[in-house]
């Protein structure tokens, strides 16, 4: 029996660095299923959080709880960053990184990359240097390699940052889909974007937690002033 | 002038006619500082990729040490292995001096602080970039390590070839340490020094056209495989 990672749950987490503080004293807990958005204008925090989620930083005040064991968390979610991190190797090659990570057969290795392959449309990119592609390209691998291993949890930061209408469609799409197997908490400062697909919104400003709600309390209640210029005024800047 | 022609035909003809003592001394050259660029490597690949990966508080000054390490005069490297081998030295059981072992030890030591650093300057980027992927695939330390000397490789590569183009031209400790004695320890460099003292130009000339062309033909591996990372070797 797998544990899963999920609930989780952010307790009076505070990240502070040279007497800032870029995360303060958030309480929430992530629900266990769905897509959950963090939005917020650049330097709310959003990045920090994830980065906190995935246990590259440590929180400074208080704690995060996780419903599975602590060294099983990295084992258990994939992050794809705000800017993707490919290897310099074969798109293969970067799909392969998470499998063998995870000491997976080898035999089951290649018919997983071609499975995920078709899935994310990126079959005819096999064999191409990762950093030869497109950005549109290069963030699907990154987003493929992080749903190949089948974490429980998949954060993704900003993903349709630089993209064209098409991409984003696309990518949009596949985030969808992925979700109805997978949690999924993703970062934007696009507030159209949250409405197409977010089931949860976390709204932060300067570190701090302005609006946690489901979508539809979310728009429908807009307690506070940032809430509403934010929803009235389309994007955050 | 006559006779700078009349040599460079005779080292032409020297080098066309495959003579037995040229072969003898290039492959002596090669077998030196190929066993040399190896050890170096293998200490200087894995100490540049950990001394990127890792911050600790003496990490300046080691780098600091090792880049100092860099300008050493060979000679003196030579004069310390000398008086480290020599009989009444500290190693001087070992019998070691006068032997390719001992030019390889003094190639070693001037070669590997040149390799180390490339290898730093290599991977510490690529580490940056790297960093939060296989902090987040949960890589332990050695899989780090393997994987950026692995996505380093091609500047890896030109840093060994660098560490060779430096150790093959090497002379004055190879010959401290080695002697020159005729097949035993007689390089392409000790030999050129020798022949041009006696007088043999030809010689002398044909070993120097054998030198160019081996570090030519790095320099150009060096440029080929500097502006590359990552991708196929060729
Ligand atoms: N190591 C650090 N030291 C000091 N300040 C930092 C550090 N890392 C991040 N910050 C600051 O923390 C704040 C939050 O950064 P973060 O990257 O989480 O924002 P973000 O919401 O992801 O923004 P964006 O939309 O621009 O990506 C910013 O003001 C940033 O300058
Ligand atoms: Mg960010």
């Amino acid at each position: 029996m797998v544990t899963s990672i999920l609930p989780l749950r952010l307790e009076n987490v505070t990240v502070e660095k040279k007497g800032i503080k870029l995360i303060d004293g958030l309480n929430y807990e992530f629900p266990s299923k769905g897509i959950t958005f963090i939005i917020g204008g650049n330097g709310a925090g959003k990045t920090t959080l994830l980065r906190l989620i995935h246990q590259l930083e440590q929180p400074s005040i208080g704690k995060i709880i996780y419903n599975c064991p602590m060294d099983q968390i990295k084992f258990h979610s994939a992050f794809v960053f705000q800017s993707p991190i490919l290897l310099y190797r074969s798109v293969y090659e970067n799909l392969k990184l998470p499998l063998k990570q995870n000491n997976i057969a080898i035999g089951e290795i290649q018919k997983s990359i071609e499975i995920t392959a078709k899935k994310f449309k990126i079959d005819h990119l096999l064999q191409l240097q990762a950093h030869d592609l497109s950005g549109g390209q290069k963030q699907k691998v990154a987003i493929a390699r992080a749903w190949i291993a089948k974490p429980q949890l998949l954060s993704l930061d900003e993903p349709c940052a630089n993209l064209d209408a098409k991409s984003v469609m696309a990518i949009e799409k596949m985030i969808l889909e992925i979700s109805q197997h997978i949690k999924i908490i993703m970062t934007s400062h696009d507030i159209r974007q949250a409405k197409r697909l977010a089931d949860h919104i976390l709204l932060l400003d300067k570190g701090k937690q302005i609006a946690a709600a489901s979508k539809n309390v979310f728009f429908r209640d807009h307690k506070t002033l940032l809430a509403h210029n934010l929803i009235n005024g389309d994007i955050i800047c | 002038m006559a006779d700078f022609s009349q040599a460079f035909y005779a080292a032409l003809s020297l080098i066309f006619s495959f003579d037995e003592n040229l072969v003898d001394i290039t492959l002596r050259s090669l077998y030196v500082t190929f066993c040399a660029v190896s050890l170096s490597c293998f200490i200087g690949l894995p100490a540049g990729a950990f001394l990127a990966v890792t911050n600790f508080k003496a990490k300046k000054i080691i780098l600091a040490i090792i880049h100092g390490l860099m300008g050493l005069p060979p000679v003196v490297v030579g004069l310390c292995v000398y008086m480290l081998l020599s009989r009444s030295g500290p190693l001087g059981i070992f019998g070691l001096l006068f032997t390719p072992k001992a030019m390889i030890l003094a190639q070693v030591i001037i070669i590997t602080p040149i390799i180390t650093t490339l290898t730093f300057q290599a991977i510490t980027p690529l580490w940056h970039y790297y960093q939060d992927l296989l902090n987040s695939l949960d890589m332990n330390f050695p899989q780090k390590m393997k994987t950026l000397l692995w996505d380093g490789k091609n500047q890896l590569l030109t840093a060994a070839l660098a560490g060779f183009g430096r150790g093959i031209g090497e002379v004055g400790a190879l010959m401290i340490v080695g002697g020159n004695i005729d097949q035993v320890t007689r390089v392409l460099t000790t030999a050129i020094t020798l022949e041009t003292s006696r007088g043999d130009f030809a010689l002398a000339l044909a070993l120097g056209f054998i030198l160019i062309f081996i570090t030519l033909l790095f320099s150009i591996f060096i440029y080929v495989f500097g502006n590359k990372r990552g991708a196929a070797l060729w």
